[in-house]
């Protein structure tokens, strides 16, 4: 197998008396793309929390690219190359499109560079190319000088996977990246994931309720319930695992 | 070019050149009484703007600027009384004092709590300042340090005296002037957008990468420095710097200015500011109440406009706009 990009070790969470992740290991490996299943209330978007740097965990280890970030806040994950959307896509609601995709390259900007780029009134030509390219690309040239917050749920969601992509990440974590939307652009949002992932260099954790797109993505697939892992192996194994066929009670599984 | 009209910059500054000469012209043409209170407005116009940075641009709810004036205000004095400096290094002094305060009440609470509750908290932290000044025998107790002179500005090649009241005038003007230019491009570079992301969704920002809690620190630190710079302007015009200047109320003016002229407008607090001084003057006769009467009609506006009088004048024009389209 191909190096380990990102692991978590016998993570626990509690939020006060309820322990949500009872002892999860999980693990990226480079070039993957891995899928987190569970019910809801499983603790897929918990186990995301932790390993993203949102939340801290009760107990346990996570290390990406071979360095401890058990203790790195969210922000500095990100700067060492870990991306992530969430659940309900969450943006700059009163920038326009462009503008969110404007500060998304300029925050990257700024680790390689200075902090004089603070100064900066107007946006450096470059970054508006950019930020011109990367909303043709996605399809969203429309919307470009729209408020955010008035875009479609689908073109929302979009939008943040183009931010976070914007960063370069080497692993992206997308939290459900296709929930609530129509077929047509869930469709459409598993080409373009898949076509993230051809092009090489970026490993992929997702969580997803909609198991034709589990089965179109995923390269490996973990199975959560309750906080505790129950399965995790390639889609085949998975499918005909009988732990997972008991907590699915067959029906998404077996007919995707 | 377009590309700076688009941030605004020339509108920025032909807005500010016209205020700019308006300040200078008033000399000329109204008496000393007005032109006192007039510079007391320029002052008072970049605390209101320091806080509306914080509060629209940042999203920090902060009830104890007051702290900052105070501390302005007595380090910019002391730094003249006991220190001998000139104006420019005491008014470095005074921001450097009011922005270390900052950072300290940021450090402490900035990073604990939220809205409210982080408002609530400044205004524990300014009402500390205000009791503890009070009682400090070097600074004058009670009492506060008075006979605060003018030194001269001293620009290295050329000292220019203002010790003349219209001299001292003009002083704050380009002061107010420097200030506002300051908090003009905080608002609207790279910094700023960077702020204005971070109030819309502190997570989102943080998850490209974005120090939010290192950000809203410095913006924080900011604000507070300009606040007590403004603060150190008060000693020399009024030649007196009392413990009054942290009192809540003076926390609370910068807020009803801002409102007043619409929080969600750069120029807000400065209309809000002009107005209130206007509306200060136009009461002063009515011995006694001037403050109810100020402070009730100020309450009618904010309640009856909510967008403050900018909103209210761009809403006016879209309807007369509409009317005319058809
Ligand atoms: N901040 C919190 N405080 C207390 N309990 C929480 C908190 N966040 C989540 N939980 C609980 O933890 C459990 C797991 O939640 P989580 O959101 O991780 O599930 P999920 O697998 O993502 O579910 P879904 O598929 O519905 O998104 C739930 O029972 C939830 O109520
Ligand atoms: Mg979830």
């Amino acid at each position: 197998m191909s190096d380990i990009l990102l692991r978590g070790t016998s993570l626990k969470k509690d939020y006060g008396r309820i322990t949500v992740l009872k002892g999860v290991d999980i693990d990226v490996a480079e070039g993957e793309a891995h899928v987190v299943i569970g019910p809801n209330g499983a603790g897929k978007t918990t186990l995301f929390k932790v390993l993203s740097g949102e939340v801290f965990p009760t107990s346990g280890t996570v290390s990406f690219d071979g360095r401890d970030v058990t203790r790195l806040a969210g922000w500095q994950r990100t700067r060492h190359g870990v991306g992530r959307t969430f659940q309900m896509a969450r943006i700059f609601k009163e920038l326009s499109a462009f503008e969110n995709l404007v500060v998304a390259l300029e925050a990257k900007k700024r680790q390689g560079t200075s902090a004089l780029e603070l100064l900066r009134l107007v946006p450096a030509a470059s970054i508006r190319d950019e930020a011109r390219r990367i909303l043709a690309e996605f399809s969203l040239e429309h919307v470009s000088a729209w408020p955010a917050g008035s875009l479609s749920h689908g073109d929302k969601k979009t939008l943040e996977l183009a931010m976070v992509l914007a960063a370069r990440p080497r692993l992206l974590m997308l939290d459900e990246p296709t929930a609530g939307m129509s077929p047509a652009d869930r469709q459409r949002s598993v080409e373009l994931i898949a076509g993230l992932m051809k092009g090489g260099g970026l490993s992929l954790l997702l969580t997803e309720h909609d198991m034709q797109v589990v089965f179109g993505l995923a390269t490996r697939i973990t199975v959560l319930n309750y906080g505790e892992i129950i399965a995790t192996g390639s889609p085949e194994e998975v499918r005909s695992n009988p732990r997972v066929r008991e907590v699915y009670l067959g029906h998404d599984v077996s007919a995707a | 070019m377009t590309r700076l009209s688009q941030v605004g910059l020339p509108q920025f500054l032909a807005i500010l050149a016209l205020l700019a000469g308006a300040a200078v012209a008033l000399p000329g043409i109204a008496n000393p009484g007005i032109v006192f209170l007039a510079g007391l407005a320029v002052i008072e116009i970049v605390i209101a703007l320091a806080f509306n940075f914080l509060f629209s641009t940042v999203g920090i709810l902060s009830f104890g600027q007051a702290a900052f004036i105070l501390v302005g205000a007595y380090g910019g004095a002391a730094a003249i009384k006991f220190a001998g400096l000139s104006l420019l290094p005491a008014l470095l002094v005074a921001g450097l004092v009011a922005g270390l305060l900052a950072l300290a009440i940021g450090v402490v609470a900035l990073r604990r709590v939220e809205g409210v509750y982080f408002a609530v908290l400044t205004l524990a932290f300014a009402s500390l300042a205000y009791l503890t000044v009070g009682k400090v025998a070097v600074l004058g107790r009670e009492d506060g340090l008075t006979g605060i002179t003018r030194p001269a500005v001293d620009l290295g090649i050329v000292e220019i005296p203002v010790v003349a009241t219209t001299s001292f005038y003009y002083f704050i003007v380009a002061v107010g002037v420097v200030l506002t230019a300051v908090m003009w491009f905080a608002t609207n570079s790279q910094f700023g957008r960077v702020l204005r992301a971070i109030r819309q969704d502190q997570e989102r920002a943080g998850f490209l990468g974005v120090n939010v809690q290192g950000y809203r620190l410095a913006a924080f630190v900011l604000a507070g420095a300009v606040t007590g710079i403004a603060g150190a302007l008060l000693g020399p015009w009024t030649q007196i710097v009392t413990p009054d200047l942290g009192h809540w109320i003076q926390s609370t003016k910068p807020i009803l200015q801002a409102m007043l002229g619409g929080a969600g407008f750069f120029w807000g607090p400065v209309v809000g500011a002009i107005l209130f001084a206007v509306l200060t003057y136009a009461t002063r006769t009515l011995v006694g109440i001037t403050e109810i009467v100020t402070g009730g009609l100020l309450l009618a506006i904010v309640l009856a406009i909510p967008g403050g009088l900018l909103g209210l004048t761009g809403s006016l024009l879209r309807m007369i706009r509409r009317e005319r389209s058809r």
